[in-house]
Parts: structure tokens; sequence; C-alpha cells
């Protein structure tokens, strides 16, 4: 029965909120430990019994790296209840699969590892490969490498409008589309050598992606850097601006995200 | 080196950074959609230890290299990130928010998301190319 569980669970979270890989299968669920998870589900408004539990232990990065995505484990805890539809680690409404992170060893670390329900190695690690993608471009070649740029340089070569033709994206959008489709090489390598292999997919729909990236280009190009130009590498630079911008665009895009869930869901 | 050959390799050094940059937005599951908007939902901090993980790390790059070298191992100069705080950058940054908090994906995901086979993204990489356009027209 807890197989079948675990088959939902992993099919739940994969079909409906994350698209995740199949779940890490080594076949034996970690412990079912009632680890609490106060913090974590008090902001959830979960409550403890009916939490639906993701015991993945501590992997290493290299297992994340491996497995493509840090799924974890999507276990359900039957000393708690029985019923697989009260499973909420599975359930779509709660806005989130709820892979409540337990470790097992300390109770006292939970209440930071809560922080990152999926864990946080992959993060962490990701994020050391991006910082190095940038720090190497830097090195090599002295270029900044934002993202956003690249969406207005590209039109220099079709228009022909003054803007357009600044030098200072004329100059750069040769390099700008080389680095973008490393960006998609990298991306293809991941997804061929070790994630699994199904593709990606999102349940944001269309609509929201298309006015919502208008948006996000408008207003990358408008504030000059985006959450690679401004948050990687102008705090990189320790920038002040970028701080403010970054405050700026955080703040915005935690109230419409909140309210998007809110009133669209 | 020849001409066209720092060229080149100037090149394939901006395609191995940006592979690098993909391959690390892919392993943070940064290209999902999902996590992200997540984040904006304050129900996994995952995308604080990625930006933070970045920054130290280019940090130290953007302060150390132009010490240690006179120019950049490949040629060229070592340029510097613009920015100043005026209306734009507060306007654009605030409709920047707007806009991924609505769909969860930024530049450099809508392109890497590519890459993993997600063509639902193409909609996100339609619309961040259209608002980029509509900015250009609109600016003097």
């Amino acid at each position: 029965m807890l197989s079948q569980h675990w088959a939902q669970c992993g099919e739940a979270a994969r079909s409906q909120e994350y698209g995740f890989g199949p779940a890490i299968t080594d076949g034996v669920p970690r412990d079912l430990e009632n680890g609490f998870q106060s913090l974590w589900a008090s902001l959830r408004g979960v409550s403890n019994t009916d939490a639906g539990r993701v015991n993945r232990g501590m992997l290493a990065g290299a297992i994340a790296l491996h497995q493509g995505i840090d799924a974890g484990h999507c276990t359900m805890d039957s000393r708690d209840n029985g019923e697989p539809g009260r499973n909420r680690s599975c359930r779509r409404d709660t806005g989130f699969t709820g892979p409540y992170l337990t470790h097992r060893q300390s109770t006292p670390m939970n209440l930071p590892l809560s922080l990152f329900p999926l864990g946080w190695q992959h993060y962490l690690l990701g994020g050391g490969f991006i910082g190095t993608g940038t720090a190497l471009l830097f090195m090599l070649t002295g270029r900044i490498g934002g993202m956003s740029t690249v969406f207005s340089s590209t039109w220099s070569f079709v228009l022909q409008r003054p803007f357009f033709q600044q030098a200072r994206l004329t100059d750069s959008r040769g390099w700008r589309l080389v680095y973008a489709a490393g960006l998609i090489l990298g991306a293809l390598v991941w997804w061929l050598g070790f994630s699994g292999g199904a593709a990606q997919t999102t349940q944001v729909p269309a609509w929201q992606l298309l006015v919502g990236g208008f948006f996000v280009g408008y207003g990358a190009r408008l504030g000059n850097g985006c959450t690679s130009g401004h948050g990687i590498c102008g705090l990189g630079s320790l920038q002040l601006p970028s701080l403010m911008a970054v405050l700026t665009f955080m703040a915005t895009a935690f109230l419409t995200a909140n309210l998007a869930a809110r009133f669209l869901a | 080196m020849s001409r066209s050959g720092m060229t080149l390799s100037r090149s394939l050094a901006t395609l191995a950074a940006g592979a690098l940059f993909g391959f690390g937005l892919s392993v943070s599951t940064m290209i999902q959609p999902e996590v992200v908007l997540g984040f904006l939902k304050f129900q996994d901090w995952g995308l604080a230890l990625v930006m933070g993980g970045g920054v130290l790390v280019v940090m130290l790059a953007y302060s150390l290299a132009p010490r240690l070298m006179t120019r950049p191992l490949l040629g060229g100069t070592f340029q510097k990130h613009p920015s100043s705080w005026n209306r734009d950058t507060a306007v654009g940054a605030a409709l920047f928010g707007m806009g991924w908090g609505l769909c969860g994906v930024c530049p450099g995901p809508a392109i890497a998301g590519l890459g993993a086979g997600n063509a639902s993204l193409l909609w996100a990489l339609g619309g961040i190319a259209l608002g980029a356009l509509v900015q250009g027209l609109r600016a003097r």
C-alpha cells in the first residue's frame, strides 16, 4: 500500500506541480518518522497530522545532480492516517506539493531546513554553477553576463531605429546571442544527461507566460537589468542601484505572485 | 594568437560560460516557473540560495580579476555593469517584478528552459521579446 501511495505521490508531484522527474527510486521509503515541522506547518496552515511527508534524508549534491531534480521521497505517513486522498503533500490545493522536509537526526535543525522543503543542496550547487559561468565570462573575456540585453540587442539586426542601433547594442549583439545559445546548450546537457529524460513542462497558463513575459521584457529593459543583470552581476559588483532594483522587483514580484495565487487559481 | 583565433576562442569561452549558466539554472530548478513562484509565495526559499551562491562567486571574480590581471585572459577589457538609480530603473524594476510574479519566468530561464524541452516557455520568450521591442520603440 505504501508503494502505491508513493507512486501516486510521485505522479501527482510530477504531473501537477513541479514537473518532477521520477522520485528517487531505491524502493525503500525513508523512515516514516513523526518529525515535527512546526514552523513550516504553521506557515502553511497545515496541521501536523495530515501533512504528508517527504523524507529525503541528507542527499549528497552529486545525487541531487544525478537525479536532475532533487525531488526527494514523497511518502505517506501511514502512522498518521491511512487515506491516500488525505495526503496533503500530493494535493494541489495547497498550492504546493508540500513536501515537508524531515531531517532524520536533528529536531532543532528542522526549523531552518524546513525553509527548503525540497532540500537546499541543489540550489546552492546550481547557484555555484551560475556564478562560475558569469565569473569565467568575465575573467576570460571581460564581459558582464547579464541576460536581458540580448532581447534588445537582437532586434538591432532587423530594426534601424536609432535606439536599436546604439553602439552598446550593436557591438554586443553577436556575443550575447552566443551566450544565449550556451544557455540552451547547458540546459540541454542537463536534460539529456542528468534529468532522467522527461521534458520539462509547466502548469502556468500560456496567457500568464505571455503577459508576464511582456512585463518582464519591458521592465527589464527599461530598468536596465533583470535577475541576472541586477541580481547576479549588479550585486556581484556591489552596486547600490542594483540592490535597490533587486529590492524593488522582489517586492512587486512577491505582491503579484501572492495576489495571482489568490485570485487566479 | 591571430586575431581571428582570438575571436573564435572568445566566442567559445562565451558559449561555455553560457552553458555553465544554463546548467546551473537547470540544476537549481530555476527553469521551472513553479519553483520560482514557490519562492515568491514564501513556500521555498531556494531562490535566495541560488542567487546568494551565484553572487558570492561573481563577487570574488569581479573584485579579484581586475587586480590580479591587467586584462582578461582572452583579450578585451574588463567591463563594468552600468547601473544608476533613476526613475527608469525604479519603474522598470517594479514592472519587471510584476511580470515575474505573474509568470515565474525571467530572461535567463526563458532561454535555458527551452534547452530542457519546455516548449511552453516560448510564450514567455515571445512576451519578453515583445516587451523589449515595445520598450525600444517607446524610448527616445
